[in-house]
């Protein structure tokens, strides 16, 4: 590691040597949360299934990835696949392991919230399409999932920046992420500043998104209704 | 199997032990951020502005920054100040902040579902304005408040395993892992501590779910 700058709360070079880390935490936000929407929508199709078994598993998956804290998922991953064989480290490197371990926890809370917006989606929408003849699997595809997805914005969303903070956690497992480049400017001393820039940075990047997240709301609901 | 049984057998008294020592950090974190909690989400709403804005200062920053961010803070910070305490210690009070700002939020919800009626009708019969939060703002805010509590409860106890970065106290993540490192049994470990928490948290959610079904019964 070469030097790292004086780590004091105004030294701007502190600053931009925290904000380093910032590309990470977007990537592990990004990635994570990509994975749990896309994998989310499976998971909450066989919560609701026909199938008996297919609920259970669903249901079983849900509550053990929210069960279970992610800090303990990521630990799991990244070190316990060495357990194995410690050539699985060059597979489950800190990057990989963190995305997973974000998008497979991601998906079980995704899965709730769309099952949450599913159930908003009038019923009276399934009710005017079986009475125009549509088959479920159409009438799913083009009403009524649109209409879920619409609904399911703002609390993704606020989703996305809860996990945006959980993403520090992943310094633990070496993701040179915001809050790791903060302990590193540490060094050996006791000093909370480095700390702070990160607090501040963490804050101004949540309530950035916050603020896209009603921008995009608003828009939406001027133009596509809702 | 792999020899995770065998794993839980041999130490299955210390681990025990870091699931309590993880419990109690939850619930004393709970006890004390519950009452910063409804402080704060009064502050939020208080007349003053400077007391408004102190309180949502507060708040949005407690919110904003990540428990493990918090943590760190706490951790370096109050030795700066001349405060030195154990890790256990250390740990009830981040969380303790944490959890107030969380509540707070939550808290407020509650105390603003209560009709302004209810206040007005108050104040038509001479109540003091602390009268009327007391008894009647508080108490029927709290309850609206009761499932998501519940649920920022699980959501706290599951916190406590952050703590394995900065506390010297072991509890059940810090406790595997010790045992894991000593052992290369990395999988096996974290497979227990994963367990031993699930099995606290999966019953408290399903509690969770049927007092928010009990609560809601009059809406349906």
């Amino acid at each position: 590691m070469t030097t790292t700058p004086d780590p004091s709360f105004f030294n701007p070079a502190l600053w931009a040597y925290i904000a380093l880390g910032i590309g990470i935490t977007l990537q592990l936000t990004v990635f994570g949360f990509l994975i749990g929407a896309v994998l989310g929508l499976p998971v909450m199709l066989a919560r609701r299934a026909k199938t008996a078994p297919l609920r259970w598993l669903a249901r079983t998956y849900i509550e053990v990835f929210r069960g279970v804290p992610l800090i303990v998922w990521l630990f799991i991953i990244y070190q316990g696949s060495t357990q194995f064989d410690p050539g699985l480290q060059s597979t489950f490197t800190s990057m990989n392991s963190a995305i997973l371990g974000f998008g497979l926890v991601s998906a079980a809370y995704m899965a709730e919230i769309y099952r949450g917006c599913l159930s908003a989606v009038a019923s009276g929408q399934y009710e005017a399409g079986y009475a125009l003849g549509m088959g479920t699997r159409s009438l799913n595809r083009t009403v009524i999932w649109p209409q879920m997805l619409r609904i399911a914005i703002p609390a993704s969303a606020s989703y996305a920046i809860g996990l945006l903070k959980d993403t520090s956690i992943a310094m633990t497992i070496g993701c040179t992420e915001i809050l790791w480049h903060a302990k590193n400017a540490t060094g050996n001393i006791t000093t909370i500043q480095p700390y702070l820039v990160a607090g501040v940075m963490f804050i101004v990047l949540t309530l950035v998104a916050a603020f896209g997240s009603r921008r995009l709301d608003s828009t939406l609901r001027k133009r596509v209704a809702r | 199997m792999i020899g995770i049984w065998d794993d839980f057998i041999d130490n299955w008294q210390v681990l025990l032990k870091g699931l309590l020592v993880s419990i109690e950090m939850a619930v004393l974190a709970l006890f004390f951020g519950l009452i910063l909690g409804l402080a704060l989400a009064i502050g939020t709403m208080s007349g003053r502005a400077l007391v408004r804005s102190i309180a949502i200062v507060l708040v949005e920053a407690g919110r904003g920054a990540p428990a493990l961010v918090v943590l760190q803070i706490i951790y370096f910070g109050l030795p700066n100040v001349g405060m030195t305490f154990t890790g256990f210690v250390t740990a009830v009070i981040a969380l303790t902040l944490t959890t107030g700002a969380y509540t707070a939020e939550i808290m407020r919800g509650g105390l603003q579902a209560v009709p302004q009626g209810e206040v007005e009708a108050g104040e038509a019969l001479g109540m003091s304005r602390a009268s009327i939060l007391r008894d009647v703002v508080v108490p029927q805010g709290l309850r609206i408040a009761i499932p998501p509590l519940m649920g920022f409860a699980i959501i706290i106890f599951q916190a406590t395993s952050l703590t394995l970065y900065v506390g010297g106290e072991r509890e059940l993540l810090r406790t595997a892992n010790s045992l894991a490192s000593q052992t290369f049994n990395y999988f096996n470990f974290f497979f227990i501590a994963a367990v031993l928490y699930a099995l606290i948290t999966i019953p408290a959610s399903s509690l969770t779910e049927r007092v928010e079904r009990r609560m809601g019964r009059h809406l349906q």
